[in-house]
């Protein structure tokens, strides 16, 4: 058996950097894991961000609660009196605090997915510095929240903030000087952190609404499924584990061994050893490069994929590459002359180069170039010249940044491998130049939806291929010699798996074709007929 | 087959969870070992004034509705910390005002580590250069482990206060 790759000539593997690289190769196995334990769709690493959305919401309500019961006369006396009187208060606060520590960790692994994908430059410069504002406010909210609680590791946490913001030379006295046991902490202290607490998370909304604003159709909330499941999950720990306060803050005695919250206080003991200055200067350093992500990750010019360009001789106005792109890229204007009433105009500001116009455009006029519809073909028929497909071999359609990056992929004997940039970036003109030209059948490995790196290609193709969505694969392809299987990168099994149903499919084939309705046969041909 | 994939999704989010909670409460010892801590924290703002008449021409160069027959430089006097726990001399310091021109009050906030048990305290703080007699304590003090002392002045700011747990 023979194996061929072909490649569509816009692989961007040579964009991701090697730290990048370094992170999607942990992440991909990851992926990989997680898609095994709970399938695609529940995938809680592809669904990061929607479930912080979940997160944040649940720290809302549940906040909105415990307010209502809160004292800034008496903190500590107040959360004890929550959590041992008020009613469901116990199961509120665990849930307040559950989803807060859960909410910190879809942040970051939301944010490493997407540093690890390269999705992090360019036309997402706003989405992730947005993103790693919206972090940093959930770790000063979660900072108040425990000094709101006043024990003692709300002390440690007020005294060591005190201690550092000490150090900018902003305020007329100490801060440090409240917290010094010279008199009690006074209400006005307390006042001022429960406003920072319920005013940072307007702050998290307007950064939330500026981190999707470049999104189309952004996904604010998970499966239904996967959303009540994490809300019972944080629940069912607050019932059967419930929090509890530390000892009451003493200004006047050492903080000794108490429970901490780690996913918020893990900078403590880096920070207290060290002066404060030289304690914000390393904060400094550490969020200066992560704020510049963008920055430090951009493609040199030459390596940075061009944004897409119109064809406006092909533009038939029909809107759906408007329609399709993902951020909002392509605009439709007036044209001047007396051809359709529309044309298609793409914002380089805007486009990320997925290509998904390319796979929605009928006439394949629109795409980055060199990866349009015709420019899919052109090279297709190029390299037809070289390789010839028999009716047992099966073309694999890679997307270059999921199953494409799979190692065994060339090694599946009696496979085309065709890469593409992503599978909405496809024209399904292609599936059907491959049977046209002899192939048994077209597995499309494209990723999973929620992991596209273009948000929607997967989706877009889907319906292409089977839900007549423009630019639709023709009704005259025979779709039981086509395969949609979404693969992630580090799936290498399940490409056998879809490789070798492909053949099962193609047998059978076979065999139906010898006692296939006489009637059906003439209805294809009239079709094909009829088609330009 | 189902069930297998339900058991283990299931199994591994009960894991995730209790991992979540367990990572929420997490015991640290923040202030590790069983000293105790004497704290000096006060604030100090005597300031130190001082004036002199506005020539004619450095009055002409003002607005008219700025012109003053003086000018007065204010600054807080730098000011000496000494303190001896047992004899010997743990702080010893020239303090001056906060501020960029050194005119906003001084603080004083130092804290020394001592093992618990009954140290001899000794604190003297006063003005540089100044004949006024420097804030002096002389004091032994009882300190029970993990306790803090505060050593600071008292409502007047004409002599030290020595401020414990029990005490408020």
């Amino acid at each position: 058996m023979s194996q061929h790759s072909l490649i569509d000539g816009t692989s961007s593997g040579g964009r991701a950097r090697r730290v990048e690289w370094a992170a999607w190769r942990l992440l991909a196995p990851a992926d990989a894991l997680f898609n095994r334990i709970y399938g695609w769709r529940y995938n809680p690493l592809y669904q990061s961000g929607t479930i912080a959305v979940v997160l944040l919401a649940v720290i809302t309500v549940t906040g909105l609660y415990l307010v209502i019961f809160y004292r800034i006369g008496t903190p500590f006396e107040s959360v004890e009196r929550i959590t041992s009187q008020v009613w469901v208060g116990r199961w509120i606060r665990g849930l307040h605090r559950y989803a807060s520590d859960g909410a910190i960790v879809a942040v970051l692994v939301h944010a490493a997915r997407m540093f690890a994908q390269g999705r992090s430059w360019g036309p997402r410069t706003l989405a992730w510095v947005s993103g790693v504002t919206l972090l940093g406010l959930l770790f000063v909210c979660g900072w108040t929240g425990y000094v709101m609680v006043w024990d003692q590791q709300g002390q440690a946490l007020a005294v060591e903030g005190a201690r550092l913001l000490d150090a900018l030379p902003i305020f007329a006295e100490p801060i440090s000087r409240t917290f010094v046991g010279e008199a009690p902490v006074p209400s006005a202290f307390f006042f001022l952190n429960l406003f920072l607490h319920i005013v940072l998370p307007v702050g998290l909304g307007a950064a939330l609404w500026l981190h999707v604003s470049r999104l189309a159709r952004p996904t604010i909330v998970p499966p239904r499924k996967l959303m009540y499941g994490v809300t019972a999950l944080l629940f069912a720990l607050a019932v059967v584990w419930p929090v509890a306060s530390g000892p009451r803050a003493e200004l006047l005695e050492l903080p000794g061994r108490v429970p901490v919250d780690w996913f918020y206080v893990f900078w403590f003991p880096l920070t207290r050893g060290l002066p404060p200055v030289v304690a914000l200067v390393a904060v400094v350093t550490v969020a200066i490069p992560v704020v510049f992500v963008p920055l430090w990750t951009k493609p040199p010019g030459t390596r940075r994929p061009t944004p897409s360009v119109v064809e406006e001789r092909y533009c038939t106005g029909c809107e759906q590459c408007s329609l399709d792109c993902p951020y909002e890229a392509i605009a439709m204007l007036e044209r001047e002359d007396d051809r359709s009433e529309l044309f298609a105009r793409v914002d380089p500001a805007l486009c990320v180069s997925c290509g998904i116009c390319a796979g929605s455009c009928a006439p394949m006029g629109v795409g980055p170039p060199g990866r349009t519809g015709r420019d899919q073909l052109a090279r297709l028929r190029d390299s037809m010249t070289v390789v010839s497909l028999g009716t047992a071999d099966v073309v694999l359609v890679a997307c270059d940044r999921g199953a494409g990056r799979i190692r065994d992929l060339e090694r599946v004997d009696g496979t085309t491998i065709h890469r593409v940039s992503c599978a909405g970036n496809m024209h399904t003109s292609v599936v059907e130049f491959y049977l046209r030209a002899g192939a048994g059948a077209v597995v499309v490995l494209a990723c999973p939806p929620r992991d596209c790196w273009n948000r929607e290609g997967p989706i877009w193709l889907a319906e292409r291929m089977y839900q007549d969505r423009e630019a639709e694969l023709q009704p005259r392809v025979d779709r039981r010699r086509v395969r949609l299987a979404y693969v992630a990168a580090g799936e290498s099994k399940r490409v056998a798996e879809e490789v070798a149903l492909a053949r099962d499919a193609i047998a059978n084939l076979t065999v139906g074709i010898e006692s296939e309705d006489d009637d059906l046969i003439r209805e294809c041909e009239v079709e094909e007929e009829t088609v330009p | 087959m189902k069930f297998a994939r339900v058991a283990s999704a299931a199994g591994f989010t009960l894991f995730a969870g209790v991992v979540l909670a367990a990572l929420s409460r997490a015991p640290y010892e923040i202030e590790p070992g069983e000293n105790a801590v004497v704290r000096f924290s006060w604030r100090a703002a005597e300031r130190i004034e001082e004036c002199r008449p506005l020539t004619d021409e450095e009055q002409a160069e003002l607005p008219v509705h700025m012109r003053q027959t003086e000018t007065c430089e204010r600054r807080v006097s730098p000011f000496a910390l000494r303190v001896q726990v047992d004899g010997q001399v743990v702080v010893h310091d020239t303090l001056s005002g906060a501020g960029a021109r050194g005119d906003r009050p001084l603080y004083v906030y130092r804290e020394v580590s001592v093992r618990p048990g009954r140290h001899a305290l000794f604190v003297e703080f006063g003005a540089v250069g100044s004949d006024d007699q420097p804030l002096r304590l002389d004091q032994e003090v009882e300190l029970a482990a993990r306790e803090v002392v505060l050593v600071t002045r008292d409502s007047g700011g004409s002599a030290f206060a020595v401020r414990r747990r029990a005490d408020q």
